[in-house]
């Protein structure tokens, strides 16, 4: 052969070699890893992972399927679900192999007050309803079954009203019956394999139809069976056994101190013949005939995985198979090597379960020397662990061979099968299945159906309709509190993982949810301890033959569970109102509107009245709506509220002005609300910490509370309204005219209507021209606009000189009307700085012009007491005359003169007289004074006459021309008035003073009080009276009749 | 008319208004009362129980009309004159004072007039005039007029020093008053005639003030 073919041949076998080699490496790691991956326990009694096991699989792509699914909305008629309004649940099942109408509906209504009395773990419920209302299946507790119970009769009457029927007889009940798939018979046709739970077994048969279903979060399906465990033997010579590590004995030994030679000659020896010592650790059986499935179970120990291995039930001991031998010098103890005498080299031992002391010779008749010998045979596998025991039997110890038939293995295999319809269950006393194909008269008398027809709502059998076969809708009369749910059954559209041509038989929740599953899910391992087991798995070899424990790579890996569907129903119901999937919307709101869009805020009262109003929406009964109003104020004044802004509650603070009456805020019906905004300065200065003085904002928020035939539910809302203030003022002066009628207004002069009170309600005379001006120093406003009681003012150069722009800020307004009547004058402008429109006005009120004379110094001159006058409560009040006063005799007199309106003051001729004698010197002067000097018991008349009216004749015909040429006023219509008024002041002796008022006393007090003193003045008459005449009596008595001389 | 009687009336009258002048009053309902009592009440029983006389005696009758009428003219007109002196000379109309509701309004004043001066002219018409001047007139026959305007003189300087001005009507209408009294033999006459100087008076006033 060449060199080349040489070489060709070398390269050939090197590739094949580590073509080989890369393959073995590779396959080793798969062997290593499963061996390693058990959890807990041995890892030697692990099994090989499943093709479907999670470590086969990439991503863990087979159990992500999608499961089947449902998605339940709401409907009514009227588009709002209120008290008695006939709701219809419309179910859309997704994911399902078959159409809707094969598919089985399973609807349950919860309806308030029918809450479980039993949870399904068994505790108590959290709001346990009145069984008598709502137990419907009469087992004494509220149920998931009462639910469906609940829905199942609705949906079977439909609108049959079965009042009267006597249920005597009924139809065949194979024509009403309907028979479920999966049976819930065993029926030769179906093979005795149905579903049979649904008939009160138990468990189904094995092989009766499987059904899954799958954990929401990790999309794993579960197939609904038991499973067994198995554990299998230890070969031949073998046994099983339970072995603990870090076994030890306390052993009684010869004393080494103990002289038998002394001990024989002395018979007070004291050194004791033996001492206890305490052996080593070491590993030791501890129980030697485990019994299956009780001290010894098959644990799953990687449920993903499809992985169990033994475990003993005593704590920390480790299930393995020993060599059991008596001929050995271990005296039944397992070595390895397992040789005769014992090795020296020894790997690995394991006690026979309380051997230690023997084994180790550790007993009383053995002397310490011989002792040494034998404890070191054993002595240096001390501290060796079961687990690193029973490795060197299987796996050797690198000089002798081990024996793997000796792992110990338990593998599951399938029980039966515990799938069930979850249709409405009937009493026991009803006697029937439902389901079973076969619907009888007591099966429609529970139902409340018509047994002279075979469907009572026209719409498939009855008992058809109670298995819910293709009811996808359900309507009832709604009750405040319903909540309904819905489960639906049938074959995904998902094959099963098993040798047949099956889907998976699933069930989809109204609501997606099931966390009693969940909760299974998440605590993966389950054991076979005797307790009923609910989440665990078993292996299918190919084909759906029994899987080899040993080698599961060829088998398929099922998980399981055992738990009752019936468990997660409750938290798959749904609220009709707040379902996201409804088109109704039946919760009660509120919504607030205002007007107007910009009122003013004028603290002097003149503010505008901001008119609030709550729409209520969705409310069964809105007459009956409580409502409660609240007004907060934003403390950023005038600048824009936004999510963060502080709001501080006024409410309490405008019910003081008031703006508003407490009673107004609060109460049925109330869904109005006026706000007059008179918010004085001091208020919102204690609440805005930015600026106001152009405005600041109001949130006026109402709050609703409906009555039980609302729900009692509440509602909220509220409005944000800018409130402007009344910036700048309007001003009054007074007016004079020139011959031609230009007016001129005095604005350097004494401004009228000045004081708070008049700023609210300015006194005019009838007719009077007022000027009125709005300081405008800045200039900041313009296009001022002018109406008096709604109708336009303007004032141009045709009326006075002093109006240089057409809409500037100055008017003249004539006040015309009747007394008390009342004229309103705004002036709306456009504030050029803020861009804003600002609006002021004065309320102006016609009165009669009348004049007074008031003393300013009632010490010196004060009103006479006239007496008293009693109120409704008999309460006495001091009267004061107006028209006479008193002065003290030598005292000074000070006298005043008001008038009403103010104004007439500057506008007004006075005249004064003193006892009928014009003083000229005190002409127009609005105070007087002069000396009392009369003696006690006369008087002054005082007087004075008033000429209203402005200045000399003239300017009040200037002024009638102007009233005549601007606003067409007849001159005949102004009349100068002139009033006198009158005063007398009585002089009385010096010392005297106004009787100061008395305390008010009670009308009973008052009249008791002076009864004595008329009482007393009669008495004094009678008796002076009869005095009188007695004494008269007596001189006519005593003297002589002839007195004098006597005369015709 | 005997001495006796006389006598004892001039005690009566004598007591009477020193009891009056010193009777205490608290108030204005009290002092009309008292001049009731004192002034009409008083005399009557005095002459009920003691003179038993008629009370045309008095002149409690219509009596001499065209007496009555005449010199009630007379007296006006010199009571007008008089009161025109002095006013214009001695300011009596200054000093002279009404009360001020009664130049309120119209109403005020003629129920001032003709309830509260009537009744004030009433009453003395029928004291002094009715009672005391007759009276006296069985004894001083004419000079009882001065009599009677003397003792009402006397009185007024007692209780109403003070209110001089405002009793001067009286004071200055009462000889006349007697005089019409004792022709006419009626005090109709002489109270219409004193009535209507102090309306015609008053009015002045309230003019004047108004």
């Amino acid at each position: 052969m060449g060199k080349k073919k040489k070489q060709r041949k070398i390269n050939k076998i090197a590739a094949w070699v580590v073509v080989f080699g890369v393959i073995f490496s590779e396959i080793t790691p798969i062997v290593v890893q499963a061996a390693s991956l058990t959890t807990s326990g041995s890892t030697i009694g692990a099994s090989i992972g499943p093709i479907n096991s999670a470590n086969n699989q990439r991503m863990g792509t087979s159990n992500k399927q999608q499961s089947p699914d449902v998605t339940v909305s709401f409907s009514v008629a009227s588009g709002i679900i209120t008290q008695g309004a006939k709701v219809t649940a419309t179910a859309a099942p997704g994911y399902f192999k078959d159409d809707s109408s094969k598919l089985y509906y399973t609807w349950y209504l919860e309806r308030n007050g029918c809450g479980l009395t039993k949870n399904p773990d068994g505790s108590k419920g959290k709001n346990p309803g009145d069984i008598n209302r709502c137990d419907l299946d009469g087992d004494g507790e509220i149920t998931v079954n009462d639910w469906k119970i609940a829905a199942t009769q609705i949906i079977v009457k439909g609108s049959y009203d079965n009042t009267g029927e006597t249920y005597s007889s009924s139809v065949d009940p194979g024509l009403s019956g309907y028979e479920a798939n999966p049976s819930p018979s065993n029926t030769s046709a179906n093979g005795n394999k149905g579903w049979v739970i649904n008939s009160g077994a138990d468990v189904n048969s094995v092989d009766a139809p499987n059904c899954y279903v799958q954990e929401p979060e990790s999309g794993v399906n579960y197939e609904l069976r038991k499973v067994d465990p198995l554990i299998q033997a230890c070969p031949s010579g073998y046994q099983k056994v339970c072995a603990t590590s870090g076994q030890n004995a306390s052993c009684e030994v010869l004393n080494p101190s103990y002289d038998p030679v002394a001990a024989a000659g002395d018979p007070n020896y004291a050194i004791p013949k033996t001492i206890t010592q305490t052996t080593d650790k070491f590993c030791a059986i501890t129980n030697d005939s485990p019994v299956d499935n009780k001290d010894i179970y098959c644990k799953v120990t990687d449920l993903a995985n499809f992985q169990t291995a033994p475990y003993c039930n005593t704590p920390n001991a480790v299930a393995m198979c020993v060599k059991y031998s008596t001929v050995t010098a271990a005296e039944g103890n397992a070595v390895f090597p397992d040789t005769t005498p014992v090795s020296s080299s020894l790997a690995a031992l394991v006690f026979k379960k309380n051997n230690l002391c023997s084994s180790l010779n550790r007993n009383a008749t053995t002397p310490p020397a011989w002792l040494t010998t034998k404890n070191t045979l054993f002595s240096g596998l001390q501290n060796q662990t079961c687990e690193t025991a029973q490795g060197v039997f299987v796996n050797g110890d690198g000089t002798n061979t081990g024996d793997t038939s000796t792992i110990l293995n338990c593998s599951t295999t399938k029980a039966g099968n515990v799938c069930k319809h979850l249709f409405a269950k009937e009493p026991r006393s009803v006697g029937g299945v439902v389901g079973d194909g076969k619907f009888t008269l007591a099966e429609k008398k529970f139902w409340g159906a018509n047994p002279s027809v075979s469907s009572t709502n026209g719409s498939g059998a009855d008992e058809a309709n109670v298995v819910g076969l293709g009811v996808d809708k359900f309507s009832w009369l709604y009750t405040t509190g319903d909540q309904v749910g819905v489960v639906v059954e049938g074959d995904s559209a998902f094959q099963t993982n098993h040798a047949d041509a099956a889907y998976k038989r699933m069930w989809a929740f109204s609501n997606n949810q099931c966390t009693a599953l969940s909760d299974l899910h998440n605590n993966p391992v389950s054991t076979f301890d005797g307790s009923p087991t609910v989440n665990s798995m078993y292996l299918e070899g190919p084909g759906g033959a029994t899987c080899d424990p040993t080698n599961t790579s060829g088998c398929t890996g099922f998980l399981t569970t055992e738990l009752d569907l019936d468990s997660c129903l409750e938290e798959n119901l749904l609220d009709p109102t707040s379902n996201e999937n409804s088109d109704v919307n039946s919760k009660l709101n509120l919504q607030v509107v205002s007007e107007p869009a910009n009122p003013i805020n004028d603290p002097a009262g003149r503010g505008d009245t901001l008119n609030v109003t709550a729409a209520s929406f969705n409310s069964q009964d809105s007459n009956s709506l409580s409502y409660n109003w609240t007004v907060q104020l934003s403390r950023d004044g005038s600048m824009a509220p936004i999510d963060t802004t502080s709001w501080k509650d006024i409410t309490t603070d405008l019910e003081a002005i008031p703006s508003f009456s407490a009673a107004d805020a609060s109460g049925i019906g109330k869904q109005k609300l006026a706000i007059k905004l008179n918010l004085s300065d001091a208020l919102i200065k204690g609440v805005v910490t930015g600026k106001a003085s152009d405005g600041f904002y109001l949130k006026i928020k109402a709050k609703a509370k409906g009555t039980a035939i609302d729900g009692s539910q509440d509602a909220e809302g509220f409005v944000m309204v800018k409130v402007r203030q009344q910036q700048n003022e309007i001003k009054i002066y007074g007016v004079t005219a020139n011959n031609t009628g230009m007016l001129t207004m005095d604005s350097g002069g004494v401004e009228l209507c000045a004081s708070a009170a008049e700023k609210s309600r300015c006194y005019v005379a009838q007719n009077e021209i007022v000027g009125i001006m709005v300081d405008n120093k800045q200039n900041e406003l313009t296009n001022f606009s002018w109406k008096a009681n709604g109708a336009a003012v303007t004032c141009d150069a045709s009326v006075s000189s002093q109006c240089t722009t057409a809409a500037g800020n100055k008017v003249f307004v004539p006040i015309l009307g009747n007394e008390n009547e009342a004229v309103d004058v705004t002036a709306k402008a456009v504030n050029t700085k803020t861009n804003e429109a600002v609006e002021l006005s004065r309320h102006f009120v016609i009165t009669k012009m009348q004049a007074q004379i008031n003393s300013t110094d009632e010490t010196k001159v004060w009103p006479k007491f006239l007496g008293y006058y009693k109120d409704l409560n008999g309460n006495r009040y001091p009267d004061y005359s107006k028209s006479v006063f008193e002065a003290a005799q030598n005292s000074t007199a000070d006298l005043l003169a008001t008038f009403y309106p103010s104004s007439l003051a500057d506008q007004s001729q006075l005249e004064w007289t003193i006892d009928g004698e014009t003083k000229y010197e005190l002409s127009n002067k609005k105070q007087i004074n002069f000396p009392i000097k009369k003696t006690e018991g006369e008087s002054y008349n005082i007087g004075f006459s008033v000429k209203y009216k402005t200045g000399s004749d003239s300017q009040v015909n200037n002024l009638r021309k102007a009233l005549l040429k601007d606003w067409k006023i007849e001159p005949a219509n102004l009349i100068d008035e002139q009033e006198n008024v009158s005063l007398q002041i009585n002089v009385v002796s010096p010392g005297s003073q106004k009787v100061a008022s008395k305390e008010v006393q009670s009308g009973l007090a008052s009249l008791i009080s002076h009864l004595p003193e008329n009482l007393m003045f009669l008495l004094k008459i009678v008796v002076t009276s009869g005095a009188l005449l007695l004494l008269t009596g007596i001189v006519f008595a005593v003297m002589p009749e002839n007195i004098f001389s006597e005369d015709n | 008319m005997k001495y006796k009687e006389f006598l004892g009336t001039i005690f009566f009258i004598t007591a009477s208004l020193i009891i009056y002048a010193l009777f205490p009053v608290i108030n204005s309902f009290q002092q009309v009362f008292i001049m009731l009592v004192f002034f009409i009440a008083f005399p009557l029983s005095f002459n009920k129980l003691f003179l038993k006389k008629k009370l045309n005696f008095y002149g409690l009758e219509f009596g001499n009309w065209k007496q009555g009428l005449l010199w009630s003219f007379y007296s006006l007109i010199i009571v007008c004159f008089i009161f025109f002196i002095i006013s214009y000379f001695f300011g009596f109309l200054k000093n002279y004072s009404i009360p001020i509701f009664i130049t309120k309004s119209f109403l005020n004043f003629i129920v001032y007039e003709f309830l509260l001066t009537a009744l004030f002219v009433l009453i003395y018409e029928f004291y002094f005039r009715g009672f005391i001047l007759f009276i006296f007139e069985t004894k001083f026959s004419f000079w009882a007029i001065l009599v009677q305007a003397l003792i009402f003189l006397s009185l007024v300087l007692v209780i109403g020093h003070n209110s001089l001005f405002l009793f001067l009507p009286y004071l200055i209408f009462a000889p006349f008053a007697g005089l019409i009294a004792l022709k006419s033999r009626s005090i109709i006459y002489s109270g219409v005639a004193q009535f209507l100087i102090i309306l015609i008076l008053d009015t002045l006033m309230v003019r004047i003030i108004s």
